[in-house]
Protein backbone atom coordinates (compact mmCIF):
# COMPACT_ATOMS: atom_id res chain seq x y z
CA UNK A 1 0.00 0.00 0.00
CA UNK A 2 1.01 3.59 -0.87
CA UNK A 3 2.46 5.45 2.39
CA UNK A 4 -0.10 8.02 1.57
CA UNK A 5 -3.16 4.94 1.87
CA UNK A 6 -1.49 3.69 4.93
CA UNK A 7 -1.67 7.11 6.92
CA UNK A 8 -5.08 7.73 5.97
CA UNK A 9 -6.33 4.13 7.20
CA UNK A 10 -4.16 4.76 10.18
CA UNK A 11 -6.11 8.56 10.58
CA UNK A 12 -9.22 6.56 9.94
CA UNK A 13 -8.54 4.13 13.20
CA UNK A 14 -8.04 7.60 15.25
CA UNK A 15 -11.39 9.31 13.73
CA UNK A 16 -12.97 6.83 14.93
CA UNK A 17 -12.53 7.14 18.92
CA UNK A 18 -15.98 8.57 20.27
CA UNK A 19 -14.33 12.01 20.91
CA UNK A 20 -12.10 12.72 17.59
CA UNK A 21 -13.97 15.42 16.02
CA UNK A 22 -10.76 15.58 13.31
CA UNK A 23 -7.40 15.05 12.63
CA UNK A 24 -4.75 14.86 9.55
CA UNK A 25 -1.37 14.98 9.26
CA UNK A 26 0.30 17.80 7.62
CA UNK A 27 4.11 18.00 6.35
CA UNK A 28 6.38 19.81 3.74
CA UNK A 29 7.34 16.43 2.51
CA UNK A 30 3.95 14.60 2.09
CA UNK A 31 1.71 17.88 2.03
CA UNK A 32 -1.61 17.46 3.93
CA UNK A 33 -2.82 13.70 4.40
CA UNK A 34 -6.69 13.13 6.02
CA UNK A 35 -9.19 10.35 6.66
CA UNK A 36 -11.33 9.37 3.77
CA UNK A 37 -14.00 9.78 6.64
CA UNK A 38 -15.38 13.16 6.78
CA UNK A 39 -13.95 15.40 10.11
CA UNK A 40 -17.09 15.62 12.57
CA UNK A 41 -15.84 18.77 13.89
CA UNK A 42 -19.22 21.28 13.00
CA UNK A 43 -17.88 23.88 12.63
CA UNK A 44 -16.52 24.15 8.85
CA UNK A 45 -15.09 27.83 8.91
CA UNK A 46 -12.88 26.28 12.20
CA UNK A 47 -11.68 23.35 10.11
CA UNK A 48 -10.70 25.26 7.30
CA UNK A 49 -8.65 27.85 9.08
CA UNK A 50 -7.06 24.79 11.24
CA UNK A 51 -6.08 23.19 8.02
CA UNK A 52 -4.93 26.54 5.62
CA UNK A 53 -2.74 27.41 8.73
CA UNK A 54 -1.52 24.93 10.79
CA UNK A 55 2.01 24.50 8.62
CA UNK A 56 2.72 27.99 9.15
CA UNK A 57 3.67 27.01 12.50
CA UNK A 58 6.54 25.02 11.51
CA UNK A 59 9.20 27.77 10.54
CA UNK A 60 8.76 28.23 14.61
CA UNK A 61 8.23 25.31 16.11
CA UNK A 62 11.51 23.96 14.08
CA UNK A 63 13.46 25.74 16.09
CA UNK A 64 12.24 24.04 19.13
CA UNK A 65 12.68 20.62 17.74
CA UNK A 66 15.79 20.77 18.09
CA UNK A 67 15.44 20.65 21.93
CA UNK A 68 12.39 17.44 21.80
CA UNK A 69 9.34 19.56 21.12
CA UNK A 70 7.17 16.86 20.79
CA UNK A 71 3.34 18.49 21.48
CA UNK A 72 1.52 21.92 21.31
CA UNK A 73 -1.73 22.84 23.01
CA UNK A 74 -3.72 25.38 21.36
CA UNK A 75 -7.63 25.75 23.50
CA UNK A 76 -10.07 27.27 21.71
CA UNK A 77 -13.60 28.01 23.17
CA UNK A 78 -15.12 24.58 22.43
CA UNK A 79 -12.48 22.64 21.64
CA UNK A 80 -8.29 21.87 22.06
CA UNK A 81 -5.90 21.34 19.08
CA UNK A 82 -2.88 18.72 19.92
CA UNK A 83 -0.45 19.20 17.93
CA UNK A 84 1.67 15.94 18.08
CA UNK A 85 5.34 16.36 16.20
CA UNK A 86 5.85 13.01 14.55
CA UNK A 87 9.53 13.96 12.75
CA UNK A 88 10.84 16.87 11.55
CA UNK A 89 8.10 19.31 9.73
CA UNK A 90 6.06 16.78 9.99
CA UNK A 91 2.98 16.56 12.76
CA UNK A 92 -0.15 14.90 13.56
CA UNK A 93 -3.32 17.69 14.09
CA UNK A 94 -5.98 16.02 16.33
CA UNK A 95 -8.95 18.06 17.42
CA UNK A 96 -11.32 17.54 20.30
CA UNK A 97 -13.88 18.74 22.58
CA UNK A 98 -12.33 20.84 25.04
CA UNK A 99 -14.16 19.02 28.16
CA UNK A 100 -13.10 14.91 26.65
CA UNK A 101 -11.34 12.92 28.87
CA UNK A 102 -7.65 14.43 26.85
CA UNK A 103 -5.31 11.44 28.52
CA UNK A 104 -7.06 8.88 27.14
CA UNK A 105 -7.52 9.98 24.15
CA UNK A 106 -3.58 10.79 24.36
CA UNK A 107 -2.67 7.23 24.48
CA UNK A 108 -4.21 6.79 20.99
CA UNK A 109 -2.99 9.89 19.27
CA UNK A 110 0.63 8.57 20.48
CA UNK A 111 -0.20 4.74 19.00
CA UNK A 112 -1.23 6.77 15.60
CA UNK A 113 2.03 8.80 15.94
CA UNK A 114 4.26 5.49 16.27
CA UNK A 115 1.90 3.54 13.60
CA UNK A 116 2.93 7.26 11.22
CA UNK A 117 6.54 7.10 12.31
CA UNK A 118 6.90 3.31 11.30
CA UNK A 119 5.22 3.92 7.89
CA UNK A 120 7.49 7.05 7.45
CA UNK A 121 10.47 4.98 8.57
CA UNK A 122 11.27 7.94 11.02
CA UNK A 123 12.18 6.11 13.97
CA UNK A 124 15.51 6.45 15.16
CA UNK B 1 5.22 -18.40 27.89
CA UNK B 2 6.03 -22.47 28.50
CA UNK B 3 7.66 -23.85 31.07
CA UNK B 4 8.81 -27.16 32.18
CA UNK B 5 6.36 -27.07 34.80
CA UNK B 6 3.52 -27.34 31.76
CA UNK B 7 2.39 -23.72 32.51
CA UNK B 8 1.48 -21.89 29.36
CA UNK B 9 0.17 -18.09 29.21
CA UNK B 10 -0.33 -15.34 26.98
CA UNK B 11 -1.98 -12.03 26.31
CA UNK B 12 -3.10 -11.28 23.07
CA UNK B 13 -4.17 -7.80 21.83
CA UNK B 14 -6.59 -6.97 18.72
CA UNK B 15 -7.06 -3.98 17.06
CA UNK B 16 -9.24 -4.75 14.18
CA UNK B 17 -12.93 -2.87 14.72
CA UNK B 18 -15.39 -5.40 13.68
CA UNK B 19 -15.82 -8.52 16.14
CA UNK B 20 -15.50 -11.48 13.82
CA UNK B 21 -12.32 -10.10 13.09
CA UNK B 22 -11.03 -9.27 16.33
CA UNK B 23 -12.24 -12.99 17.35
CA UNK B 24 -10.43 -14.74 14.57
CA UNK B 25 -6.97 -12.60 15.30
CA UNK B 26 -7.02 -13.41 18.72
CA UNK B 27 -8.09 -17.13 18.83
CA UNK B 28 -5.21 -17.32 15.65
CA UNK B 29 -2.87 -15.99 18.60
CA UNK B 30 -3.98 -17.91 21.45
CA UNK B 31 -3.82 -21.26 19.52
CA UNK B 32 -0.06 -20.66 18.20
CA UNK B 33 0.72 -20.70 22.22
CA UNK B 34 -2.12 -22.00 24.12
CA UNK B 35 -3.79 -24.45 22.31
CA UNK B 36 -6.30 -25.25 25.27
CA UNK B 37 -6.75 -22.64 27.25
CA UNK B 38 -8.03 -23.29 31.36
CA UNK B 39 -9.45 -20.07 30.94
CA UNK B 40 -9.58 -16.81 29.00
CA UNK B 41 -9.85 -13.33 29.92
CA UNK B 42 -11.17 -10.82 27.81
CA UNK B 43 -11.34 -7.20 28.02
CA UNK B 44 -12.30 -4.49 25.29
CA UNK B 45 -12.50 -0.85 25.38
CA UNK B 46 -16.15 0.62 25.22
CA UNK B 47 -15.81 1.56 21.65
CA UNK B 48 -16.29 -1.93 20.82
CA UNK B 49 -20.21 -2.73 22.58
CA UNK B 50 -21.74 -3.09 19.03
CA UNK B 51 -19.50 -5.74 18.62
CA UNK B 52 -19.60 -7.77 22.09
CA UNK B 53 -22.36 -11.09 20.55
CA UNK B 54 -19.93 -11.69 17.69
CA UNK B 55 -16.53 -11.15 19.17
CA UNK B 56 -17.64 -13.51 21.90
CA UNK B 57 -19.32 -16.05 20.16
CA UNK B 58 -16.04 -16.17 17.83
CA UNK B 59 -13.81 -17.29 20.40
CA UNK B 60 -16.43 -19.28 22.40
CA UNK B 61 -16.62 -21.15 18.96
CA UNK B 62 -12.85 -22.07 18.79
CA UNK B 63 -12.73 -22.72 22.75
CA UNK B 64 -15.50 -24.34 23.82
CA UNK B 65 -14.12 -25.72 26.55
CA UNK B 66 -12.12 -22.46 28.11
CA UNK B 67 -14.36 -20.37 30.79
CA UNK B 68 -14.21 -17.06 29.84
CA UNK B 69 -14.84 -13.85 31.71
CA UNK B 70 -13.75 -10.33 31.69
CA UNK B 71 -15.74 -6.70 30.89
CA UNK B 72 -15.14 -3.56 29.38
CA UNK B 73 -12.19 -1.23 30.99
CA UNK B 74 -10.69 2.32 29.79
CA UNK B 75 -7.51 1.08 28.58
CA UNK B 76 -5.09 -1.66 29.48
CA UNK B 77 -1.31 -2.35 29.09
CA UNK B 78 0.07 -5.59 27.08
CA UNK B 79 3.29 -6.31 26.77
CA UNK B 80 2.54 -5.27 23.15
CA UNK B 81 1.95 -2.01 24.18
CA UNK B 82 -0.59 0.74 25.96
CA UNK B 83 -4.35 1.52 24.44
CA UNK B 84 -6.99 2.97 24.99
CA UNK B 85 -9.07 1.85 22.04
CA UNK B 86 -8.67 -2.34 21.15
CA UNK B 87 -9.50 -5.42 23.08
CA UNK B 88 -7.05 -7.88 24.89
CA UNK B 89 -7.03 -11.74 25.94
CA UNK B 90 -5.23 -13.48 28.23
CA UNK B 91 -4.94 -17.03 28.43
CA UNK B 92 -3.24 -19.99 30.55
CA UNK B 93 -3.01 -23.33 30.91
CA UNK B 94 -1.34 -25.17 33.31
CA UNK B 95 -2.03 -29.05 34.55
CA UNK B 96 -2.04 -28.73 38.28
CA UNK B 97 -4.88 -26.06 38.23
CA UNK B 98 -8.83 -26.86 38.41
CA UNK B 99 -10.95 -24.08 37.35
CA UNK B 100 -14.86 -22.64 37.70
CA UNK B 101 -16.78 -19.60 37.02
CA UNK B 102 -19.05 -17.83 39.04
CA UNK B 103 -21.22 -15.12 38.75
CA UNK B 104 -23.78 -12.85 40.60
CA UNK B 105 -26.31 -10.56 39.08
CA UNK B 106 -27.72 -7.46 39.89
CA UNK B 107 -24.67 -5.51 42.24
CA UNK B 108 -25.54 -2.06 42.25
CA UNK B 109 -29.27 -3.18 44.01
CA UNK B 110 -28.40 -5.74 46.02
CA UNK B 111 -24.44 -6.33 45.91
CA UNK B 112 -24.41 -8.68 49.07
CA UNK B 113 -27.08 -11.24 47.28
CA UNK B 114 -24.72 -10.71 44.26
CA UNK B 115 -21.58 -11.99 46.03
CA UNK B 116 -23.28 -14.81 47.68
CA UNK B 117 -24.80 -16.07 44.62
CA UNK B 118 -21.24 -15.73 43.28
CA UNK B 119 -19.53 -17.76 46.16
CA UNK B 120 -22.01 -20.14 46.02
CA UNK B 121 -20.53 -21.28 42.25
CA UNK B 122 -17.21 -20.85 43.09
CA UNK B 123 -17.70 -23.29 45.60
CA UNK B 124 -19.70 -25.67 44.19
CA UNK B 125 -17.25 -25.63 41.04
CA UNK B 126 -14.27 -26.58 43.09
CA UNK B 127 -15.57 -29.07 45.68
CA UNK B 128 -13.38 -31.89 44.42
CA UNK B 129 -10.36 -29.66 44.15
CA UNK B 130 -7.84 -31.25 46.14
CA UNK B 131 -5.56 -28.05 45.27
CA UNK B 132 -4.41 -26.32 48.40
CA UNK B 133 -3.45 -22.68 46.95
CA UNK B 134 -7.19 -20.22 46.17
CA UNK B 135 -7.26 -17.14 43.78
CA UNK B 136 -10.40 -15.45 42.80
CA UNK B 137 -10.11 -12.88 39.96
CA UNK B 138 -13.17 -10.59 39.90
CA UNK B 139 -14.51 -8.42 37.49
CA UNK B 140 -17.11 -6.03 38.70
CA UNK B 141 -19.63 -3.76 37.18
CA UNK B 142 -18.18 0.44 38.19
CA UNK B 143 -19.88 3.21 38.63
CA UNK B 144 -22.71 4.17 35.70
CA UNK B 145 -23.92 7.69 36.14
CA UNK B 146 -26.95 8.57 33.55
CA UNK B 147 -27.46 11.93 30.98
CA UNK B 148 -29.88 13.92 33.29
CA UNK B 149 -32.73 15.50 31.52
CA UNK B 150 -31.62 19.49 30.16
CA UNK B 151 -28.48 19.27 32.22
CA UNK B 152 -27.02 16.17 30.89
CA UNK B 153 -24.26 14.68 32.94
CA UNK B 154 -22.26 17.46 35.58
CA UNK B 155 -19.39 16.84 37.54
CA UNK B 156 -20.22 20.50 39.35
CA UNK B 157 -23.51 21.69 40.48
CA UNK B 158 -23.31 25.27 42.24
CA UNK B 159 -26.74 25.58 43.07
CA UNK B 160 -27.09 24.31 46.96
CA UNK B 161 -30.84 23.00 46.13
CA UNK B 162 -30.10 21.59 43.00
CA UNK B 163 -27.69 19.84 44.10
CA UNK B 164 -28.97 18.57 47.51
CA UNK B 165 -31.89 17.51 44.80
CA UNK B 166 -29.11 15.18 42.87
CA UNK B 167 -27.91 13.87 45.59
CA UNK B 168 -30.72 12.43 46.69
CA UNK B 169 -31.59 11.54 42.96
CA UNK B 170 -28.29 10.25 42.91
CA UNK B 171 -28.54 8.09 46.13
CA UNK B 172 -31.84 6.04 44.53
CA UNK B 173 -30.02 5.30 41.57
CA UNK B 174 -28.89 2.28 42.89
CA UNK B 175 -32.59 1.19 43.02
CA UNK B 176 -32.43 0.88 38.93
CA UNK B 177 -29.38 -0.25 38.29
CA UNK B 178 -27.53 2.63 38.13
CA UNK B 179 -25.17 4.86 40.05
CA UNK B 180 -22.04 4.18 42.31
CA UNK B 181 -20.79 0.47 42.14
CA UNK B 182 -21.14 -0.76 45.61
CA UNK B 183 -18.05 -2.87 44.96
CA UNK B 184 -16.74 -2.44 48.64
CA UNK B 185 -19.88 -3.64 50.42
CA UNK B 186 -19.48 -7.28 46.77
CA UNK B 187 -16.06 -7.62 48.33
CA UNK B 188 -16.99 -7.80 52.17
CA UNK B 189 -19.57 -10.54 51.28
CA UNK B 190 -16.95 -12.19 49.42
CA UNK B 191 -14.81 -12.40 51.70
CA UNK B 192 -16.63 -13.35 54.24
CA UNK B 193 -17.66 -16.40 51.76
CA UNK B 194 -14.55 -17.54 50.72
CA UNK B 195 -12.33 -16.60 53.42
CA UNK B 196 -9.08 -18.51 51.98
CA UNK B 197 -9.16 -17.32 48.82
CA UNK B 198 -6.90 -14.30 47.60
CA UNK B 199 -9.29 -11.87 45.81
CA UNK B 200 -8.15 -9.57 43.01
CA UNK B 201 -9.94 -7.44 40.23
CA UNK B 202 -11.76 -4.33 39.57
CA UNK B 203 -14.57 -2.26 38.17
CA UNK B 204 -15.49 -2.04 34.45
CA UNK B 205 -15.68 1.16 32.85
CA UNK B 206 -16.32 2.79 29.78
CA UNK B 207 -13.75 5.82 28.45
CA UNK B 208 -14.20 7.66 31.53
CA UNK B 209 -17.44 9.17 30.81
CA UNK B 210 -19.34 7.40 33.84
CA UNK B 211 -22.27 5.97 30.94
CA UNK B 212 -22.34 2.13 30.90
CA UNK B 213 -20.00 -0.92 31.31
CA UNK B 214 -20.31 -4.30 30.29
CA UNK B 215 -19.35 -7.74 31.53
CA UNK B 216 -18.47 -10.70 29.69
CA UNK B 217 -19.25 -14.53 31.10
CA UNK B 218 -18.60 -17.13 28.24
CA UNK B 219 -20.72 -15.79 25.37
CA UNK B 220 -22.90 -13.68 27.11
CA UNK B 221 -22.79 -10.12 27.83
CA UNK B 222 -24.05 -8.71 31.13
CA UNK B 223 -24.33 -5.03 32.87
CA UNK B 224 -24.50 -5.01 36.82
CA UNK B 225 -23.35 -8.10 37.62
CA UNK B 226 -19.94 -9.12 39.07
CA UNK B 227 -18.07 -12.61 37.00
CA UNK B 228 -15.16 -14.13 38.22
CA UNK B 229 -12.95 -17.04 38.01
CA UNK B 230 -11.97 -19.14 40.99
CA UNK B 231 -8.82 -20.97 40.81
CA UNK B 232 -7.51 -23.92 42.87
CA UNK B 233 -3.43 -24.89 42.29
CA UNK B 234 -0.48 -25.50 43.44
CA UNK B 235 0.82 -22.17 42.58
CA UNK B 236 1.07 -19.50 45.09
CA UNK B 237 -0.32 -16.11 45.08
CA UNK B 238 1.25 -12.96 45.99
CA UNK B 239 -0.07 -9.36 46.02
CA UNK B 240 1.07 -5.94 46.14
CA UNK B 241 -0.21 -2.36 46.26
CA UNK B 242 1.75 1.28 45.45
CA UNK B 243 0.04 4.51 44.96
CA UNK B 244 2.95 7.06 43.88
CA UNK B 245 0.55 9.17 46.42
CA UNK B 246 2.50 11.85 48.95
CA UNK B 247 0.83 13.37 51.90
CA UNK B 248 0.31 16.82 51.67
CA UNK B 249 0.21 17.30 55.32
CA UNK B 250 -3.57 18.81 55.26
CA UNK B 251 -5.77 17.34 57.45
CA UNK B 252 -9.25 17.56 58.08
CA UNK B 253 -12.67 15.91 59.37
CA UNK B 254 -15.91 14.65 57.63
CA UNK B 255 -18.19 15.52 60.20
CA UNK B 256 -21.21 14.86 58.67
CA UNK B 257 -20.98 11.87 55.87
CA UNK B 258 -24.44 10.91 53.77
CA UNK B 259 -25.29 8.81 51.14
CA UNK B 260 -24.04 5.89 52.89
CA UNK B 261 -20.43 7.20 53.88
CA UNK B 262 -20.23 8.30 49.79
CA UNK B 263 -20.96 12.10 50.26
CA UNK B 264 -18.94 14.40 52.50
CA UNK B 265 -21.82 16.93 53.65
CA UNK B 266 -19.81 18.66 56.33
CA UNK B 267 -16.32 19.17 56.55
CA UNK B 268 -15.26 20.61 60.30
CA UNK B 269 -18.59 21.38 60.78
CA UNK B 270 -18.52 23.58 58.30
CA UNK B 271 -20.86 22.96 54.73
CA UNK B 272 -17.71 20.61 52.58
CA UNK B 273 -17.82 22.40 49.84
CA UNK B 274 -17.49 26.22 51.04
CA UNK B 275 -14.98 24.48 53.88
CA UNK B 276 -12.85 22.10 51.10
CA UNK B 277 -12.33 25.47 48.90
CA UNK B 278 -11.16 27.73 51.83
CA UNK B 279 -8.96 24.55 53.65
CA UNK B 280 -7.57 24.31 49.83
CA UNK B 281 -7.15 27.84 48.90
CA UNK B 282 -9.02 27.82 45.72
CA UNK B 283 -11.29 29.96 43.89
CA UNK B 284 -14.64 29.07 43.74
CA UNK B 285 -14.13 29.31 39.91
CA UNK B 286 -12.53 26.28 40.19
CA UNK B 287 -15.96 24.57 40.47
CA UNK B 288 -16.51 23.69 36.79
CA UNK B 289 -16.59 20.95 34.33
CA UNK B 290 -13.48 21.04 34.07
CA UNK B 291 -12.76 20.27 38.04
CA UNK B 292 -11.25 17.01 37.69
CA UNK B 293 -8.40 18.17 36.32
CA UNK B 294 -7.16 19.52 39.65
CA UNK B 295 -8.56 16.54 41.30
CA UNK B 296 -7.41 13.94 39.82
CA UNK B 297 -3.83 15.11 41.07
CA UNK B 298 -5.60 15.96 44.82
CA UNK B 299 -7.61 12.74 45.78
CA UNK B 300 -8.40 12.53 49.83
CA UNK B 301 -7.62 9.88 51.32
CA UNK B 302 -8.29 7.28 54.77
CA UNK B 303 -6.62 4.76 56.81
CA UNK B 304 -8.67 1.61 57.33
CA UNK B 305 -6.94 -1.67 58.87
CA UNK B 306 -3.64 1.02 58.17
CA UNK B 307 -4.78 0.88 54.53
CA UNK B 308 -4.65 3.75 52.71
CA UNK B 309 -7.82 4.56 51.20
CA UNK B 310 -7.73 7.12 48.12
CA UNK B 311 -10.56 8.52 47.07
CA UNK B 312 -11.65 10.54 44.20
CA UNK B 313 -13.31 13.73 44.66
CA UNK B 314 -15.96 12.84 41.70
CA UNK B 315 -18.61 15.40 41.97
CA UNK B 316 -19.83 18.37 43.48
CA UNK B 317 -23.46 18.72 44.34
CA UNK B 318 -24.33 21.76 45.75
CA UNK B 319 -22.41 21.42 49.26
CA UNK B 320 -22.10 17.64 48.93
CA UNK B 321 -18.82 16.35 47.78
CA UNK B 322 -19.79 12.68 46.09
CA UNK B 323 -16.63 10.37 46.66
CA UNK B 324 -16.65 6.84 44.48
CA UNK B 325 -16.70 4.28 47.35
CA UNK B 326 -17.30 4.40 51.47
CA UNK B 327 -15.62 6.75 53.65
CA UNK B 328 -14.99 4.69 56.65
CA UNK B 329 -13.14 7.03 59.44
CA UNK B 330 -13.96 10.96 59.36
CA UNK B 331 -10.14 12.04 59.85
CA UNK B 332 -9.46 12.42 56.27
CA UNK B 333 -6.16 14.08 54.38
CA UNK B 334 -5.14 15.39 51.60
CA UNK B 335 -2.67 13.03 48.86
CA UNK B 336 -1.11 14.50 46.04
CA UNK B 337 -0.06 12.56 42.73
CA UNK B 338 2.12 13.57 40.02
CA UNK B 339 2.94 11.81 36.62
CA UNK B 340 6.54 11.31 38.24
CA UNK B 341 5.39 9.51 41.33
CA UNK B 342 2.81 7.84 38.91
CA UNK B 343 5.13 6.48 37.28
CA UNK B 344 7.99 6.18 39.93
CA UNK B 345 4.91 3.70 42.31
CA UNK B 346 6.01 1.00 39.65
CA UNK B 347 9.24 0.52 40.73
CA UNK B 348 8.32 0.15 43.92
CA UNK B 349 5.50 -2.46 43.68
CA UNK B 350 7.59 -4.57 41.42
CA UNK B 351 10.90 -5.35 43.55
CA UNK B 352 8.60 -6.89 45.91
CA UNK B 353 8.33 -9.99 43.45
CA UNK B 354 11.88 -10.12 42.50
CA UNK B 355 13.42 -13.04 43.92
CA UNK B 356 10.05 -15.44 42.98
CA UNK B 357 9.43 -17.63 39.99
CA UNK B 358 6.62 -15.74 38.33
CA UNK B 359 4.72 -17.14 35.91
CA UNK B 360 2.35 -14.65 35.31
CA UNK B 361 1.13 -11.07 36.77
CA UNK B 362 -2.50 -9.95 36.69
CA UNK B 363 -2.29 -5.59 37.32
CA UNK B 364 -5.43 -3.41 37.69
CA UNK B 365 -5.01 0.36 38.33
CA UNK B 366 -7.21 3.12 38.73
CA UNK B 367 -8.07 4.95 34.97
CA UNK B 368 -7.74 8.59 36.86
CA UNK B 369 -4.20 7.41 36.85
CA UNK B 370 -4.29 6.68 33.01
CA UNK B 371 -6.05 9.89 32.56
CA UNK B 372 -3.42 12.02 34.02
CA UNK B 373 -0.31 10.35 32.84
CA UNK B 374 -1.87 10.07 29.12
CA UNK B 375 0.74 9.42 26.57
CA UNK B 376 3.37 8.96 29.07
CA UNK B 377 1.65 5.94 30.25
CA UNK B 378 4.64 4.19 27.86
CA UNK B 379 6.95 5.46 30.38
CA UNK B 380 4.31 2.22 32.44
CA UNK B 381 5.08 0.07 30.06
CA UNK B 382 9.08 0.55 29.72
CA UNK B 383 9.12 0.01 33.31
CA UNK B 384 6.62 -2.93 33.60
CA UNK B 385 8.92 -5.07 30.48
CA UNK B 386 12.10 -3.90 32.15
CA UNK B 387 11.27 -5.48 35.83
CA UNK B 388 8.95 -8.40 33.83
CA UNK B 389 11.08 -9.02 31.15
CA UNK B 390 8.96 -12.13 29.30
CA UNK B 391 6.73 -12.93 32.03
CA UNK B 392 3.15 -12.66 30.51
CA UNK B 393 1.37 -9.47 32.57
CA UNK B 394 -1.87 -7.51 31.72
CA UNK B 395 -2.47 -4.12 33.29
CA UNK B 396 -6.24 -2.54 33.52
CA UNK B 397 -7.37 0.41 33.65
CA UNK B 398 -10.91 0.12 35.23
CA UNK B 399 -13.21 1.94 37.96
CA UNK B 400 -11.46 0.67 41.19
CA UNK B 401 -9.91 -2.37 42.48
CA UNK B 402 -10.27 -4.87 44.76
CA UNK B 403 -7.79 -6.65 46.99
CA UNK B 404 -8.10 -9.26 49.59
CA UNK B 405 -5.10 -11.09 51.01
CA UNK B 406 -6.02 -13.45 53.79
CA UNK B 407 -2.55 -14.28 55.13
CA UNK B 408 -2.41 -10.38 56.40
CA UNK B 409 -6.12 -10.52 56.89
CA UNK B 410 -6.57 -7.39 54.61
CA UNK B 411 -8.64 -6.34 52.34
CA UNK B 412 -9.71 -3.32 50.26
CA UNK B 413 -11.79 -1.39 47.41
CA UNK B 414 -9.81 1.61 46.45
CA UNK B 415 -9.07 4.32 43.41
CA UNK B 416 -5.71 5.45 42.53
CA UNK B 417 -3.60 2.78 43.35
CA UNK B 418 -1.70 -0.01 41.18
CA UNK B 419 -2.47 -3.19 42.43
CA UNK B 420 -0.15 -6.54 40.97
CA UNK B 421 -0.78 -10.09 41.82
CA UNK B 422 1.66 -13.28 41.02
CA UNK B 423 0.99 -16.75 40.48
CA UNK B 424 4.45 -18.16 40.93
CA UNK B 425 5.98 -21.25 41.90
CA UNK B 426 8.07 -22.00 45.29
Amino acid sequence: METKERIKKTLEDLLKIEDVQACFVTGRQIGTVTPESKAKLKNLALWKLIMDTTHKFFPITEDFYMYGLSRLYFELKDYEIIMTFIGHGIALITIIPVLANRGLIEVEIENTSRVIKEILKLHK
Amino acid sequence: MDNQSGFKACVEVSREWEGRSVARELVEKIKSKVSDPKFILLFTTIDYKNEFDSMLSGIKESFPNSPLIGGTVAGFIAPQGCYTRGVVALALDYPNMDVTVGIGHNTKKNPKKAAQECAKAIKKGLKNSKRRSKFLYIVNSGVMIPQFPVIGQKSVIRSKLAGKVMTMFSESLTKFQRGIGREEELLEELVKLLPEYYIFGGSSYDNNKMVTNYQFFNDKVFTNVIVSIGISSDLKVSINTTYGLKETGIRFKATKLGFDGRAIREINGKPAVEELLRIMKWPEEILNDRIHRVTYYTPIGFKKRGVLHPEVMGFFMGNNIICGYKIEDPNLFLLSASGKSIIDSVDKNLKAFRNKNNLIFFITSCSVRLETIGNKIYKIHEKILSHLKTTPFLLLYGAGEDVYIPDKGIYYHINEALNVASLYKE
